[in-house]
């Protein structure tokens, strides 16, 4: 009864109102019948080529037969167990994170920064034990997710030191931390990627060649890590001062006191735009297909101009897009749970 | 400088920037001595024992605490901070840590503690201040009083020989205040050298041995409390104290 009256107060409250429901009404329901029909109920599952699609269905066949290259690219086929291995190491090396008592977290984090690009040398390049595979070869979705993680490995603790050292009270350093930080904000990472694959090359001496996704990695660090810098900045800048003088006062230095007392606090405040930002970097590794890598985006022309699945394209962006679309939100679950995790505080009381 | 004294402050000037705070300040506190400083706003008490701990750098002047001169080096400054405890009037404990990790985060990675032996002692003065109880609990958990007596039992934890206390109860509800007094009255009973800044005048004249009244910046008189409260000599704490009477 309430909530009819209540569609009735909001929806239907005067002539002009009631039309514009009715159409809104109409046209969601048009639009909605369309897409269902276009992706399940005339949509094909299965077929060999562009032949067994219908006019009015999506061809899922062609994301069913091309899978194997949205996945992983161009790696040789009887190689791919070679990257779920590198996966199972790298999700294996975060265990520790999760032991209690270790009393020095940076240091597995220190360690991740050598051990993963490690893993991914030996196992995906052949690091001269495998059978080595071009990174011409690497692409989908394990390119995606190998320029978002170590881009993000990096940025982050470069970010801390720059953040750190823009609030330095020696005038150097913060003089080359502002510098840093404005420089790569102040240019487009499309130019930071087309610097780091036509330009530095050419720079490089002679005999002197560094692989394409390293110059990525190295560019796509230096403008997240600026980025970073700043958010984590506006979370020192509400940490108060006594913060800083109780830590003092009981005989804290620079170092320990950043790490455990005044770090821990900015991330608690930062840890939602710290997942915003790591999003969009994320949606930003797409741009590198404009310098002729086949991320998970960047695939699906290649593969839409096979002969045999021609005219493909819609039904591989939309694949594209749900994949972005499910990394993206469970990375936006995660910050939120962490950040309710942060914020409550555990029942009061003795827990023992 | 005489055998006993642990702070000795000669000529101590400070300036922010064209505000000339402390003007040539002297100041000697001897072991186990309990000195409470007074004054209006502005004198410049808190900047005093602020510069103590060297939350404040001093200009001109020197301040030798336990035979370390203060200077700009960073060990000697933390030196002197680990034998220094200090209370904050807006206590200052460290929100996203417990109570019982805030009075072991020192310990352990200053004084390089085992995380038992410092357990034990932060159960001990959390016995001492009477919040045991709430040892697992977030500082936001805490009532403004019991935060204050957690921050005391803080600085106890890393056994100082000089506790610094800067307004402690000016931020406290009115009936939160003795229950810090006590803390500080038994904790002056065991003969710890006390530097308070403060204006409770009733716990000058029970634990203070010396009460000291600033005014712009200088020290302008120093006497036992007994004299301090019936007798004073300037003009100016003549009239502070009179103005103190007025209120209470």
């Amino acid at each position: 009864m309430t909530l009819i009256k209540k569609i009735k107060k909001d929806y239907f409250n005067s002539p002009l109102n009631s039309i514009l429901t009715l159409l809104v009404i109409f046209l969601l329901t048009k639009v909605g019948i369309w897409f269902v029909n276009w992706a399940f109920i005339n949509a094909v599952w299965v077929g060999d080529s562009a032949a067994v699609a219908t006019k009015n269905g999506a061809t899922w066949a062609f994301i069913v037969n091309k899978i194997r290259f949205f996945m992983f690219g161009f790696f040789p086929k009887d190689q791919i167990w070679r990257i779920i291995v590198a996966i199972v190491l790298i999700a294996m090396s975060m265990i520790p994170y999760f032991i209690k008592g270790i009393k020095y977290k940076i240091f597995i984090f220190a360690g991740h920064m050598l051990l993963w690009p490690l893993i991914i040398f030996i196992m995906l390049s052949g690091g001269g034990i495998f059978e080595k595979v071009s990174t011409n070869d690497w692409g989908g979705l394990t390119l995606t997710i190998i320029l978002s993680l170590l881009g993000l490995l990096y940025s982050f603790p470069i970010g801390v030191v720059l953040a750190l050292s823009r609030r330095s009270e020696l005038p150097v350093i913060r003089g080359l931390s502002i510098a840093y930080i404005e420089f790569f904000r102040g240019i487009p990472l499309i130019t930071i990627l087309f610097m780091s694959s036509v330009v530095v090359p050419f720079f490089l001496p002679e005999g002197v060649a560094i692989d394409k996704i390293v110059r990525v990695v190295i560019g796509m660090t230096f403008f997240q890590s600026a980025y970073l810098a700043e958010v984590i900045r506006g979370g020192l800048q509400a940490i108060p001062k006594g913060q800083y003088e109780a830590a003092e006062s009981l005989g804290f230095r620079f170092g320990l006191q950043s790490y455990l007392i005044i770090l821990p606090q900015v991330f608690k405040i930062t840890v939602s735009n710290i997942g915003g930002i790591s999003i969009s970097f994320i949606k930003d590794t797409t741009l590198v297909l404009i310098i002729g890598m086949f991320d998970l985006l960047g695939i699906v022309n290649p593969l839409a101009s096979d002969s045999n699945w021609l005219g493909m394209e819609p039904e591989g962006l939309i694949f594209a897009g749900i994949v972005y679309w499910l990394i993206c939100y469970s990375i936006s679950r995660i910050t939120d749970k962490a950040e309710d995790k942060l914020n409550t505080l555990p029942e009061s009381g003795d827990k023992k | 400088m005489s055998e006993n004294s642990i702070i000795t402050i000669n000529g101590l000037n400070k300036w922010y920037g064209d505000f000339h705070v402390l003007k040539d300040v002297d100041l000697r506190v001897e072991a186990g001595e309990k000195i409470v400083v007074c004054g209006p706003s502005g004198s410049g008490k808190s900047t005093l024992i602020r510069c103590i701990n060297h939350l404040e750098k001093h200009q001109k002047g020197s301040i030798n605490v336990l035979g370390n001169e203060l200077n700009d080096d960073i060990k000697n400054i933390s030196a002197i901070r680990e034998e220094v405890g200090m209370c904050f009037q807006s206590f200052n404990l460290f929100p996203h840590l417990s109570i019982l990790d805030n009075l072991t985060l020192a310990p352990i990675w200053v004084r390089k503690m085992s995380k038992k032996d410092a357990e034990k002692i932060a159960w001990k003065y959390l016995k001492r201040v009477n919040i045991a109880e709430h040892a697992h609990k977030f500082p936001a958990q805490l009532s403004g009083g019991q935060q204050q007596r957690a921050a005391i039992a803080r600085s106890l934890c890393m056994q100082p020989k000089i506790m610094l206390f800067d307004e402690p109860t000016s931020a406290l509800d009115p009936e939160m205040v003795n229950e810090v007094l006590d803390v500080m009255v038994s904790l002056a009973e065991e003969g710890m050298t006390m530097i308070v800044v403060t204006h409770e005048m009733g716990f000058a004249r029970r634990v203070a041995d010396h009460v000291i009244f600033m005014d712009e910046g200088k020290i302008v008189e120093r006497q036992v409390p007994d004299k301090f409260f019936k007798n004073p000599e300037n003009e100016r704490t003549i009239e502070f104290l009179k103005q103190i009477h007025a209120i209470s």
